[in-house]
């Protein structure tokens, strides 16, 4: 009796010691918002998203384009961004030197990146902004974003009608979605529309008045 | 009661309550105490314990808000307490076979707080002042040893940002005596 009792208690000591972790990879997914209090959404009409998602390199060497995330990926990104856009009564123009709102897409799969990485990445595109410039977050600050094997989704919106003289363009809204580069090709692919959507349902500011 | 110095060793189930229940509402099932005591009188014992108890929930994707910030996502969240005490029993029925029981300690509460939301992890670990009202009773078994079968409540104070983290704890366990 006196031996058998506490193997009894030893076993249900170790029965309960089962630590509780994530199983599904969309457990790691992690979406991220951030926005300008200050700053009228509801004004704006338009905006202009480039064709490519640009893949986030350190040390981008000057002059040097850089690399753009697999159109499999990158294409349904910018899909599943326009049309929840779109949806929330936004129009899409193909000019950016007239749109109301510019976003800027990117992705990345190194260690840690500062959400307010240079702006020369995209120097390159925007021809008649030039260079030199920087982000500009007014009224909010964007977090440090550590990745592992996964990787990470930014989305800045940024609203060049009030670009400072220092050159820093305002962003006026972020989106971050992290963990979504493992798994399935059908898994990442649905796990970046869910996610993405997600974003815009945590952003109810983004949904434009008919008027 | 005779006078000597005894040791108990109990397995811990423990229920979160007050502010820790708005972080944690799952009970634990990993816990558990050991303790020496010297028995002055008959019915009489004072010494130490100590304690760990394991927490951990899982929380279904949803959305947070902070500030301007959201983020959505499921958190895992995980707690360890460790319990360090001074203890003191006021035995009823002594030298009867069963003997009911009231404690009450004081020490400190170590907490060892981590949450994880997606592949971020946030980690906390103050220490807290507490006390550990119980009451109980033994069960003759053999000349060396008893039963006992407890209940605590672990009451911690609030330090830093962190409010005071209670829980109750039903234990069984038990009683080895050297003498």
């Amino acid at each position: 009796m006196n031996k058998l009792i506490p193997a009894i208690s030893v076993c249900a000591l170790l029965s309960g010691c089962t630590k509780e972790a994530p199983v599904f990879i969309d457990e790691l997914d992690l979406t991220y918002t951030n926005f300008s209090p200050s700053f009228d959404f509801q004004a704006q009409r338009t905006y202009y998203i480039p064709d490519s998602v640009v893949f986030l390199q350190d040390d981008l060497p000057p002059g040097q384009l850089p690399d753009m995330v697999n159109p499999l990926y990158g294409d349904r990104i910018l899909q599943r961004l326009r049309s929840n856009l779109n949806q929330r009564g936004w129009t899409q123009t193909t000019n950016y030197l007239v749109a109301d709102m510019v976003l800027f897409p990117t992705a990345n799969k190194t260690v840690v990146t500062n959400y307010w990485y240079n702006w020369g990445m995209w120097g390159w595109g925007f021809p008649g902004w030039g260079g030199g410039w920087g982000w500009g977050y007014p009224g909010f600050w964007p977090p440090t974003v550590t990745t592992h094997r996964t990787g990470t989704l930014f989305v800045q919106m940024a609203y060049p009608g009030d670009i400072d003289q220092n050159g820093y363009m305002p962003v006026m809204w972020t989106l971050i979605v992290d963990g979504m580069l493992e798994g399935s090709t059908a898994s990442v692919l649905g796990r970046l529309d869910a996610t993405i959507d997600q974003g815009f349902t945590q952003s109810p500011y983004l949904t434009l008045s008919a008027n | 009661m005779a006078q000597g110095t005894f040791f108990t060793m109990r397995y811990q189930v423990a229920v979160p309550v007050g502010s820790f229940r708005d972080y944690i509402q799952q009970t634990s099932g990993r816990g558990f105490n050991m303790g020496i005591r010297t028995v002055p009188s008959d019915n009489v014992a004072v010494g130490v314990d100590l304690a760990w108890q394991g927490f951990q929930e899982r929380k279904d994707f949803d959305t947070y808000t902070f500030g301007t910030a959201s983020v959505s996502g499921v958190q895992f969240r995980y707690q360890n307490t460790f319990q360090f005490s001074g203890q003191a029993e006021y035995f009823l029925n002594s030298g009867e076979d069963l003997m009911p029981y009231v404690s009450m300690g004081a020490g400190a509460l170590r907490v060892r707080r981590t949450t994880t939301f997606g592949l971020f992890e946030v980690n906390e670990a103050p220490w807290q002042f507490m006390l550990k009202p119980g009451i109980g009773c033994t069960y003759y078994l053999s000349r060396n040893s008893e039963l006992v079968l407890g209940m605590d409540y672990v009451v911690g104070f609030r330090s830093g940002d962190m409010e005071g983290q209670s829980f109750l704890g039903f234990n069984i366990g038990f009683v080895f005596r050297t003498s």
